[in-house]
C-alpha cells in the first residue's frame, strides 16, 4: 500500500553526496523496512540448507519472520510465521525437521505448505468458519535462482528474473558453478555477529574497494609474511581493478582486470590442496577448457545483491537491520558439491582467517562502522561525500557503470536505488539501457 | 598426588588469565607448545555446537601456534582498529576439575567468564562458557598443547579475539 513520505528524499541523497540523517533518524529507518525490506525482492535462504521435504529455517524479511520450508511435493515455500488464529509465533527453533507447525497456545496445525490442518474444538466455531480461509500466510511472490531463494512482500513487481537481470545472475553463475555439479551446499554453520550502527555501513563498506589497505593492512601484512603474496596492489588507485554498477542496487568489485594480468588456473584452488587435478579435471570435462579456466581463475564473485545479500569470498553473507544504530549479520560458507574433500575444508579455513566475528580482517571493519554511527553525532556539516570517481565512469552498452575499484561507484549505486524505493520509484529490469541517470558519462 | 597435580594445573589457568588480563602477550603464547591445537566452535542453527572442525564451520581454528602468533603480532602492531585501543578484560575461571591423568599429560575442565569494559564506548559485557584445555606435564613446567573454548554467547560484539575468551 503506497503511503506518501513526508520526508523529501531528494534533499537527502545527490548526486555526489548523502545526508548524515539517512544512518541516524529512527523515521527514516521504519520507511526503509516498509520501502525495501516489505516491498522488494529480498534473500531469504539457499535450497541447499532445506533438502529434504519437512525441512525448515527460520529467517526474516525485515521486521517480518518467514519459515523456508520445503513441503511434503519437495516445493520451497515461504510461509509468515504467525499462526493465523490469534498470531502467536507458530516455529521458535531457527532450523529443523517437522510435518507440521503447531501452535502451541490453542493448538491449530499447519502442514508444510501452510494449509490448516487442525483446528481443535471446531465445533464452537459458525458453519461459516473454512479452514481454507485460514491457512499460514505466504510471502505473496517467491524467487529462486540458482537455488538462491528470494522474496518479494508486494504482490506485484518485476520477476526476480527481470529484476536482477543477465550481469547478477551471470555472477551468481560464476560462484555456483566453481562446483562440478552446478550445485552449492549450503551447509557448513554460520556466523553470526552483531554491530552498533546502521546496516548500510556493511553493504557500503562490503563494496568498497577504497579502505582495504588502511582498515586490513594487518591483514595482508600477516598474508605477506606467510605466503609472500602482495595483496595491497589490488586496491591502489592504479590497480586495473574496477567497480561496476548494474543498476537496481547491484553493484560488485571486479578483479578480474587484476587477476586476468596474473592469469593461473590454481587461484580458485588453495596451493595446500593435493587433490586439485581431479578438480580441475572435472571442472574442465563439465565446462570444457575455456569456461573452466574462467571459472578457475575468477574464483566466485564480490557482489551486493541488494538490499540484504553479498556473495563475498566463499561465503552468503545476510545483512539484517534491528534497529536503526544496530545491525545482525550472518556468514553462511558454501561448500561445492562434487569436489574432494579437501578442497570445501581449504575454503572453511580460508573464510575463517579473515570473515567472522574471529577473524583477522572483518572485525576491523565492524569498528570503521561504529566509530561512523558515532561520528554522525557531529552535525555542524551533515553532508557525507561520494564524489570519488564521479565523472570519470566509462558505460558498457548495456548500461553497466564502471569504474577504478577505489571509486564510489558502487555507493552511488547503491543509494540511487535507495532513493528509487524510498520515493516509491517504478521498477525497471536490471541493465536497462542508461539506468535512467540524467548525466552524460564521460567516454 | 592427584590434588597436587590438580593445584598445579589450575595454577597453569589462572597463570594463562593473567597474562591475557595483564596483555603479557608474549608470555601467554609460551605458554603453549608450538604445535598446540586452539579451537573456538561455532554454534549452528540447530542449536548444536560445531563438532568436526574439518567439515564444520569455527570460530577460530588453528592447527598449531602459528595463527596464534598471527593475532599477537596484530594486536601488538596497534594498526587494527578492533584491537585498539583495547578492551580492558578480566578473566574468571572457576569449577576447575581434572577429567584425565596420563603419565605426561592431564585433560582439565573449567568454566570461565571474561568481563570486558569499553571505556570509550562506555559499554560493559560478558562472554563465558567452557574450557578443555589439554595440559603437557614435565617435572617442571606445564604447557598447553590443547585449548578448546566453548562460547555460549551465540551472537558476538562486533570482534571476537584471543583476550575475550
Amino acid at each position: 500500500m503506497k503511503k506518501q513520505s513526508v520526508i523529501d528524499y531528494n534533499e537527502f541523497v545527490k548526486e555526489d553526496r548523502i545526508h548524515g540523517r539517512v544512518y541516524t533518524d529512527p523515521q527514516i529507518y521504519e520507511e526503509e523496512l516498509e520501502n525495501i525490506f516489505h516491498r522488494g525482492w529480498v534473500y531469504v535462504g539457499h535450497a541447499s540448507e532445506i533438502p529434504t521435504p519437512g525441512d525448515f529455517r527460520l529467517r526474516r524479511m525485515g521486521r517480518q519472520t518467514v519459515i523456508m520450508v520445503r513441503d511434503e511435493d519437495g516445493q520451497v515455500q515461504l510461509l509468515l510465521n504467525r499462526c493465523t488464529h490469534r498470531a502467536n509465533a507458530v516455529c521458535q527453533v531457527e532450523r529443523g525437521n517437522t510435518n507440521a507447525f503447531r501452535c502451541a497456545y490453542h493448538g491449530w496445525s499447519f502442514g508444510t505448505n501452510g494449509e490448516l490442518k487442525g483446528v481443535s474444538y471446531r465445533d464452537r466455531y459458525p458453519a461459516s468458519f473454512q479452514k481454507a480461509d485460514y491457512n499460514l500466510r505466504k510471502v505473496p511472490r517467491v524467487g529462486i535462482y540458482r537455488g538462491f531463494v528470494f522474496g518479494s512482500l508486494s504482490p506485484v513487481g518485476l520477476s526476480l528474473d527481470d529484476h536482477l537481470g543477465p550481469r547478477v545472475k551471470e555472477q551468481i553463475d560464476l560462484v555456483v558453478d566453481l562446483s562440478p555439479v552446478g550445485e552449492l551446499d549450503v551447509t557448513a554453520g554460520v556466523h553470526k555477529y552483531g554491530y552498533r550502527a546502521n546496516w548500510k555501513f556493511q553493504i557500503e563498506n562490503s563494496m568498497d574497494g577504497y579502505h582495504p589497505n588502511f582498515v586490513h593492512q594487518t591483514f595482508f601484512t600477516n598474508i605477506q609474511h606467510r605466503t609472500g603474496r602482495k595483496l595491497t596492489d589490488l586496491f591502489t588507485s592504479s590497480s586495473p581493478a574496477q567497480t561496476r554498477d548494474f543498476g537496481n542496487g547491484y553493484v560488485m568489485l571486479d578483479f578480474r582486470p587484476y587477476n586476468n594480468a596474473k592469469s593461473s588456473l590454481w587461484r580458485a584452488v588453495n596451493p595446500e590442496v593435493r587433490q586439485k587435478e581431479p578438480y580441475i579435471e572435472a571442472m574442465i570435462t563439465r565446462y570444457g577448457t575455456e569456461r573452466a579456466t574462467e571459472l578457475l581463475t575468477t574464483a566466485g564473485t564480490h557482489i551486493l545483491v541488494f538490499p540484504n545479500l553479498v556473495l563475498i569470498g566463499v561465503q552468503i553473507r545476510v545483512i539484517q537491520p534491528i534497529k536503526v544504530d544496530e545491525t545482525e549479520v550472518f556468514l553462511y560458507p558454501t561448500f561445492l558439491q562434487g569436489v574432494p574433500e579437501e578442497v570445501n575444508v581449504a575454503r572453511l579455513r580460508g573464510h575463517e582467517s579473515f570473515y567472522g566475528p574471529a577473524g583477522g580482517g572483518a572485525t576491523d571493519d565492524l569498528e570503521m562502522f561504529e566509530r561512523n554511527q558515532m561520528g554522525l553525532r557531529s552535525q555542524v556539516d551533515p553532508w557525507l561525500l561520494l564524489a570519488r570517481g564521479l565523472g570519470q565512469e566509462t558505460q558498457d552498452e548495456d548500461g553497466t557503470l564502471v569504474g577504478q575499484v577505489t571509486d564510489e561507484v558502487t555507493q552511488r549505486g547503491i543509494w540511487r536505488q535507495w532513493k528509487k524505493m524510498m520515493t516509491q520509484g517504478t521498477d525497471v529490469p536490471a541493465r536497462r539501457r542508461g539506468n535512467g541517470t540524467a548525466r552524460q558519462v564521460a567516454q | 598426588m592427584a590434588a597436587d597435580i590438580l593445584t598445579r594445573c589450575a595454577d597453569l589457568l589462572y597463570q594463562e588469565a593473567a597474562y591475557l588480563d595483564e596483555r603479557r602477550w608474549s608470555e601467554w603464547l609460551a605458554l603453549y607448545t608450538e604445535d598446540a591445537e586452539f579451537w573456538v566452535p561455532a554454534w549452528d542453527e540447530d542449536g548444536t555446537i560445531t563438532a568436526d572442525h574439518e567439515s564444520q564451520l569455527s570460530l577460530i581454528y588453528y592447527p598449531n601456534r602459528a595463527g596464534l602468533e598471527d593475532r599477537v603480532w596484530r594486536i601488538q602492531s596497534g594498526l587494527s582498529p578492533a584491537t585498539s585501543p583495547l578492551v580492558r578484560c578480566c578473566h574468571l575461571i572457576t569449577n576447575v576439575r581434572l577429567t584425565t591423568v596420563g603419565e605426561s599429560h592431564a585433560d582439565v575442565s573449567s568454566h570461565w567468564q571474561t568481563h570486558l569494559y569499553l571505556p570509550e564506548k562506555q559499554h560493559a559485557f560478558t562472554y563465558f562458557g567452557f574450557y578443555e584445555h589439554v595440559l603437557q606435564v614435565r617435572e617442571e613446567t606445564l604447557r598447553i598443547a590443547k585449548k578448546k573454548i566453548i562460547l555460549l554467547n551465540d551472537v558476538v560484539e562486533s570482534v571476537l579475539d584471543i583476550y575475550h575468551v
